[in-house]
């Protein structure tokens, strides 16, 4: 492409007469690395205006909010059907225990006991230091004559 | 008209919305907003869309008056804290990077230029319309689409030569 018709191109882009054939002339000519010094300005131009036309957006465009099918609405019943199934079966076993439970509260309900006895036992070592306590009583109620 | 014609009749033009309300609304995410709402508008009207012959034309002009009414809104609002104009670029980071590469120059020449203005050249320039197809998402004469144009071009090229002779601002 010879310059002379570029910038006869140029100078009909710039008065609004180009029609889109030779716009996409000057675009392709300006799309290469090297353009002369004096046109390098327009080069800018349409550089820019490539590369803002490559420009898109990635967003996924949704017109419709998914319409209800028939098949949704079975789904969504036999969805709550089993979940209404799976809380009557976990509900009930929440009462009843199962034999792994049943055998810990066992061996804790007899942990616990011993514990109390071993407690109970160093509670009642004193129990018989505390029977001489009577002996004062009967000592006291010679020296004070008290009414029975 | 079920989801798949709708889909094969306006999908195809998908990015040349959302560029156009990219050129009014600066930041990605609002044109991507707008970009939505007029895929829904259109979706509501589907039924009417087979009445025009050219319903990209007719989605670019949906585009325009959207654009403008969100703008409108904006500029009326005093929630000045959504900043998707672009009076508000000073501390956005990834706008600054953009300016300092040297095609954005161009950018910020475009967005200085009155809307009409800037609508034919993101229409002509970038998107390649016709000027009949212009006239008609704009609802103007072709011969204005064609003023319009050459004098945005000239406005660029004037700014571009003179920010070359004293050097970028």
């Amino acid at each position: 492409m010879e310059l002379a018709k570029i910038e006869n191109l140029l100078e009909a882009y710039f008065d609004g007469n180009t029609n889109i054939e030779e716009e996409r002339i000057l675009q392709k000519y300006f799309s290469q690395e090297i353009v002369p010094v004096h046109l390098q300005e327009y080069k800018l131009m349409f550089d820019y205006f490539a590369k803002n036309k490559a420009e898109k957006s990635n967003q996924t465009i949704q017109v419709t909010p998914k319409k209800k099918t028939w098949k949704m609405n079975w789904l969504s019943i036999a969805a709550s059907l089993i979940l209404l199934f799976a809380i009557y079966k976990i509900v009930p076993t929440t009462d009843s225990f199962t034999d792994i439970e049943r055998a810990e509260a066992e061996r804790a309900y007899v942990e616990s006991q011993k514990a109390f006895e071993l407690i109970s036992k160093s509670l009642n070592r004193g129990n018989g230091t505390i029977a001489y306590l009577d002996s004062y009583e009967v000592t006291k109620n010679k020296i004070f004559k008290t009414k029975k | 008209m079920n989801q798949q014609e709708f889909t094969a009749l306006v999908m195809p033009f998908k990015d040349k919305v959302f560029r156009f309300a990219k050129r009014f609304l600066i930041s990605k995410d609002s044109a991507e907003d707008a970009t939505q709402d007029i895929y829904l508008k259109l979706w509501s009207n589907k039924e009417k869309l087979k009445n025009y012959n050219n319903v990209e034309a007719f989605a670019m002009t949906m585009t325009r008056n959207h654009c403008l009414d969100v703008l409108k809104l904006k500029s009326s609002s005093n929630l000045k804290i959504i900043h998707n104009n672009y009076k508000d670029n000073s501390q956005n980071l990834d706008r600054q990077i953009e300016v300092e590469d040297s095609v954005s120059i161009i950018h910020q020449l475009i967005a200085n230029l009155p809307t009409k203005q800037k609508m034919i050249i993101q229409l002509r320039d970038v998107e390649q319309y016709s000027f009949e197809e212009i006239g008609k998402i704009l609802e103007i004469q072709p011969t204005a689409v064609r003023v319009g144009l050459s004098r945005a071009r000239k406005t660029i090229r004037t700014q571009l030569l003179n920010k070359h002779k004293y050097g970028i601002s």
